[in-house]
């Protein structure tokens, strides 16, 4: 299931392949230097552009990493912390011990889960310093920060996570940041054994000037159940994609995503679920709440493959748009090649209901309060599941502080 | 408490009312009734200040003033309430935190404190009890998932928190039995004060043997034809519309 680039760009190709770049990364540096980036016209990035982020020709932070205003530090969360600065892991900023603390060894890349990457994710394989390397343990919370630091940055940086048999934990990844136009570019692959449970919670907050490519690959297996949840609620461009295997039977999966935008920002998620064995149920629920000139992307494609009977999938994507300019694209796509499956799909493109505004405002809430508290349902119904506790409670509020500063 | 002068309304090009004339003073219940289609829904949108719904001559009177000119909300905020024939589901917001908005924008509206959450849940566990209603109603989405009876309970348990002066009731036995019908009505029965009045709107007379009206107006074609007390509701339920309609012709 490698993702193909049938239409190529090689703008910014040469400027990324000749940074500086830690040792043994010629085979990756190669292939980005033959495939190139994903061009207009290929369709896994069909509905978002990339031309004007190649030709932006980003720069990493080499060495220690740079600061972070005291702004930014207010909002780190609490807890076990692993903090990357650009890319880099910044000691200081962080408060992972024992265990959690396992970083990757950029000398020594670990075998891949990602196969042969192509377009960021080549970018990601060529350059990435940075990340962890661990095995959570049971009742784990580990967050994962990603801050961006300034203007035409670029943070490269690569997690492997496992989750051993039975365990159930929690991981965020925040992306914060200031200063302007940067780019992340980051691999999140995650791997659970028989019957685990990972929470994985995806915050988006950066700067809105800013640009965030990020791979997660996830690997599920027999009788293990993967959360995901996203909320992307700033940035000029979000680009996720999620792409979950479920490869032992029994497994489950949920993606729960919420696109946030306003001004011209463009928030896409592209989900790729792979029934690879019987009997795995699978649901993907995505939303996007826009204003302004901003557009959503939601693709999501579920791959059945050949005797993977029983499966069971579900896929819903639901845009609320504030406004005439804003642009909702929405793409489900369904490959199955066995024949005793249910899977089913709705997609929505509205504005606020009119009854629902009526039947407020007559208990005597404004129109703006009452179109405040719609909007609101509307975005945190698809994180009703989530956990008490700050996965909960940070995504629920980063949905608030979103709709309260529109 | 409420008075209607000659109203006329239209929605879109369609005039629904046409002229309708109905005084209910504080301390009273009437009823409206009507076959379908006759516009008596028109009519409670009309008073609750629907925006679909154009006021072409005429006039609201609420505690001697014009309202005509009042939002939604300004109305709701002077104390008119209305149990909606089809409350409204609302996902991803939970009844309690709507709830304690609506009463706060409301207290807020007329110079009172706000409640804070303690005092919030305090009032409304007390008259969840008014309706049977179970406390974990609060944290589940506004009426999604709810029962026919439970989101008509769940309306008598919101006016009872907002304390309406003028209490509008569009169709509340609309897919009830008999048991949540005796459930709402009692709800209803309870918030009856001197100071208050109610108007409610129904198809059917069962609703009335357990909210007994001062007055009965038969609603036919945009206006009101008959008034009477609560036997004209048994008279139509026995006999149907078409002998008022009958009545009228004759008279004409």
């Amino acid at each position: 299931m490698a993702p193909s680039l049938r239409h190529r760009d090689h703008t910014g190709v040469d400027h990324y392949v000749g940074l500086p770049r830690p040792a043994g990364r010629e085979a990756a540096a190669e292939r980005l230097q033959s495939f190139g980036f994903p061009g207009r016209r290929d369709e896994d990035w069909f509905y978002t552009p990339t031309k004007r982020l190649l030709e932006a020709r980003f720069t990493p932070v080499v060495g220690s990493p740079a600061a972070v205003s005291a702004e930014l530090r207010s909002e780190l969360p609490e807890g076990a912390r692993a903090v990357f600065v650009d890319g880099l892991f910044d000691a200081e900023l962080s408060t992972v011990v024992g265990h959690l603390a396992g970083r990757l060894d950029p000398a020594a890349p670990p075998a891949a889960l990602l196969g042969d990457p192509l377009g960021f994710d080549a970018l990601n394989a060529v350059l990435w310093r940075d990340g962890v390397e661990l095995t959570l343990a049971e009742a784990d919370l580990l967050h994962l920060v990603h801050i961006s630091t300034g203007t035409q940055r670029l943070g490269v940086v690569r997690h492997r996570i496992v989750l051993p048999e039975g365990a159930t934990a929690t991981v965020m990844e925040h992306h914060l940041g200031e200063g302007g136009a940067s780019l992340v570019a980051s691999v999140t692959e995650l791997d659970l054994a028989a019957r685990a449970t990972l929470h994985h919670v995806l915050l988006q907050q950066a700067d809105a000037a800013s640009h965030h490519v990020h791979t997660v690959r996830v690997r599920v297996g027999a009788g293990a159940a993967y959360h995901g949840s996203s909320v992307q609620a700033q940035a000029l461009l979000a680009r996720l994609s999620w792409h979950v295997e479920l490869a032992g039977e029994g497994a489950f999966t949920r993606l729960a995503g919420v696109a946030l935008g306003v001004g011209r920002s463009h928030v896409d998620h592209h989900l790729l679920v792979d029934h690879a064995v019987p009997g795995c149920t699978s649901r993907q629920d995505v939303r996007a709440v826009l204003d302004g000139h901003a557009r959503s992307v939601f693709t999501g494609k579920v791959v059945v493959r050949e005797g993977a009977q029983q499966t069971d999938s579900e896929q819903a994507n639901h845009s609320l748009l504030l406004s005439d300019d804003a642009v909702a694209n929405t793409r489900p796509q369904l490959e199955i090649y066995a024949d005793d499956v249910t899977c089913a799909h709705g997609a929505t493109v509205g504005s606020i209901d009119d009854d629902s505004l009526f039947y407020l405002r007559q208990r005597g809430l404004s129109p703006a309060a009452a179109r405040g508290l719609l909007m609101e349902g509307f975005a945190r119904a698809v994180l009703a599941e989530l956990p008490e506790g700050p996965a909960h409670d940070l995504s629920h509020a980063l949905v608030s502080r979103w709709l309260a500063a529109r | 408490m409420l008075e209607l002068i000659d109203l006329h309304a239209r929605v879109g090009d369609t005039p629904i009312l046409k002229g309708v004339n109905l005084t209910i003073p504080a301390g009273e219940v009437h009823a409206i009734m009507g076959p379908n289609a006759s516009g008596k829904s028109t009519l409670s949108k009309v008073i609750t200040g629907h925006p679909d719904y154009e006021v072409t001559s005429g006039d609201i009177r609420f505690e001697g003033e014009s309202i005509l000119e009042l939002e939604v909300e300004e109305r709701a905020h002077r104390g008119i309430f209305m149990s909606f024939q089809h409350p409204v589901e609302i996902p991803g917001v939970a009844t309690s935190v709507f709830l304690k908005e609506s009463v706060n924008a409301v207290r807020e509206a007329n110079g009172e404190e706000a409640l804070d959450a303690a005092g919030f849940l305090r009032a409304a566990r007390k008259k969840m009890k008014l309706v049977e209603l179970d406390k974990s109603l609060l944290h589940r989405s506004l009426n999604e998932g709810f029962s026919g009876g439970e989101k008509k309970r769940n309306e008598v348990f919101q006016m009872a928190m907002l304390e309406p002066k003028f209490m509008l009731l569009d169709e509340p036995d609309s897919g009830l039995d008999v048991d949540a019908l005796r459930i709402v009505a009692s709800g209803v029965n309870a918030l009856r004060r001197d100071d208050r009045a109610v108007l409610v709107i129904t198809h059917y007379q069962r609703l009335l043997d357990y909210l007994v009206p001062d007055k009965t107006h038969v609603f036919v074609d945009g206006r009101i034809v008959k008034t009477g007390d609560a036997e004209l509701a048994k008279e139509v339920e026995a006999r149907g519309y078409q002998w008022v309609r009958d009545e009228l012709k004759a008279s004409a």
